[in-house]
């Protein structure tokens, strides 16, 4: 598969103790996806994101990266092409933060001008002012302002892969969801590939392209978050998801979500609405319910017109 | 005799013998800084060594400075600075070592983590983040030493060590508090001003002053 970023294969981590923290691990990421590891602490997620940048060495299998195998690489050099933002920021408190966002184009060694264009363009698109902020020190700055100094830095060297290890976790809900929308289409935009390690359901439900689900160092189930959400093939998958359930599948699955869920209604002459795919099932049933219509097609971002479908349906799949 | 008539009379010998003891400490912490702050440095790399060297320093703090003295004339066979050098060097290094070794080891886990996981080399991190955050604590540590050197430098004199316990000294044998004093307030200033010199350094060097490019 050339068109994968990162491949774990048959990727086994046992640390001393005979902890075994992966096992059998494979699962693939191809270039430009947002992939969320979900699990809870102990879970293996974040083993699993640290084999990456071979800050941890797999006991057995193998990591690819770009298709080529990491133990291959040069680990500071690869660390060095990888962006990597921690919960908390990991910020040198002694660095300014432009200093800070300088680090690694600092450590390959570019030009002066070369770094302050990174560092200007990267805080304007982590959205932190350069001129107010650049001179100052981390510690005047609050936790939000200071994620936003930390992804400013991991974006710094223009890496292809990011890793995200709950980066968000410590920081107030509000910040937490400005971040968690400005942060998922900076992803989008910049085409990067991008493996989010959390704990946080709804979270992985809002950034996701791809959730892989860990328990006990395995992967319970891998696919996209409506797949997760409407259909587990685990009662782990149903469980991890039940104190959310209604709410995620509401607020966080849109409508071309869940379409290949739905039975497409074979009669022509329903009176039925076009719905645009990118509207939340709460917004998109709300709107229905409003203007009295039983069957809608679904018009997808990608141009596709899908349908018609029944409404109930749709209901039925929220109860699920 | 009135006070000033009494330093007046003891004026140049105050001055020699403030020369004396002035040079021993320094002497002493000059040597402390370029052994302790290298080993606890290089401790945090090698932990049994590391624990092995704390307390090794650790036992030699706990023996009597006096007694220290003498059993360094006994084991060198001489008198005066060369012992009085040594004794004042091994009772010196334990809070610089102390502080060096635990100011590197207090970097945040997420502060190294980060570090190393955006490429930085273990040299870079000791380098450029633990070193810079923990020179408060290395700093600490120094005028620690340098304040229990100046005191203890006191005991020198009798071993012939010169610096201005031979006041002290003289003073006590010829139960003359104002010889004592002539002794003893030169160095209680003198450990003053070394402790507020040391911090002002410590302020100019502080990692969190502002400056570096960008």
């Amino acid at each position: 598969m050339n068109n994968a970023a990162i491949e774990f294969i048959d990727v086994a981590k046992v640390f001393s103790g005979n902890i075994r923290a992966l096992d059998n691990v494979s699962f693939c990421v191809t270039k430009g996806e947002v992939v969320v590891l979900l699990g809870s602490s102990g879970s293996g997620k974040t083993t699993a994101l640290r084999l990456m940048n071979r800050i941890l060495e797999p006991t057995q299998g193998t990591v690819l990266l770009n298709g080529i195998p990491l133990a291959e690489r040069e680990p500071i050099s690869l660390r060095r092409s990888i962006g990597y933002v921690i919960q908390e920021g990991g910020l040198f408190p002694h660095w300014t933060n432009a200093e800070n966002v300088a680090l690694v184009p600092k450590l390959l060694k570019w030009s002066k001008h070369g770094i302050m264009e990174s560092v200007k363009e990267h805080m304007a698109l982590a959205r932190i002012s350069y001129e107010e902020y650049g001179s100052r020190y981390p510690a005047s700055l609050s936790g939000g302002q200071r994620q936003r100094v930390a992804i400013a830095r991991a974006l710094a060297a223009r890496p292809s892969l990011l890793l995200f290890d709950e980066a968000f976790g410590g920081l107030d809900p509000i910040t937490r969801d400005e971040l968690h929308a400005e942060v998922g289409s900076l992803i989008k935009r910049l085409g990067i590939t991008a493996i989010i390690v959390t704990h946080d359901v709804v979270e992985a439900f809002k950034l996701a392209d791809r959730i892989v689900l860990f328990d006990k160092g395995r992967i319970i189930q891998c696919g996209t978050p409506a797949r997760l959400a409407l259909a587990p093939v685990h009662d782990f998958t149903r469980d991890f998801f039940r104190n959310h359930g209604l709410e995620l599948r509401m607020t966080y699955l849109r409508i071309e979500d869940v379409i290949s869920f739905l039975k497409v209604k074979d009669s022509s002459d329903l009176c039925a609405v076009d719905v645009p795919g990118d509207k939340s099932l709460a917004v998109a049933l709300h709107d229905m319910a409003r203007g009295e219509y039983d069957h809608f097609f679904a018009v997808c971002r990608d141009g596709g017109r899908h349908g018609p479908f029944d409404r109930k349906d749709v209901w039925q799949l929220l109860q699920g | 005799m009135s006070i000033v008539e009494f330093v007046h009379i003891h004026l140049s010998e105050l001055g020699m013998r403030s020369l004396e003891h002035l040079l021993l400490c320094i002497a002493t912490i000059s040597f402390a800084c370029l052994i302790a702050v290298p080993a606890g440095i290089l401790l945090t790399r090698f932990r049994t060594l590391g624990a092995v060297a704390m307390s090794f320093a650790s036992i030699v703090q706990t023996v009597p400075s006096l007694a220290l003295l003498g059993l360094l004339m006994v084991i060198t066979n001489r008198i005066g600075y060369a012992p009085s050098l040594i004794a004042l060097f091994l009772y010196s290094l334990l809070p610089i070592l102390q502080n060096t070794h635990s100011g590197i080891q207090q970097t945040p886990q997420s502060i190294r983590d980060a570090a190393m996981a955006l490429g930085m080399s273990p040299q870079q991190v000791l380098w450029q983040v633990s070193l810079p955050l923990a020179l408060p604590v290395i700093v600490a540590g120094i005028r620690t030493s340098t304040v229990l050197v100046i005191g203890t430098a006191t005991l020198c004199a009798f071993i012939g060590a010169g610096g201005l316990g031979v006041f002290i000294n003289r003073g006590i044998e010829t139960i003359n508090p104002r010889l004592v004093l002539l002794g003893v307030i030169p160095v209680s200033c003198m450990a003053l001003i070394a402790d507020w010199l040391i911090a002002r350094l410590a302020k100019v060097l502080s990692p969190a002053a502002p400056g570096g490019d960008i």
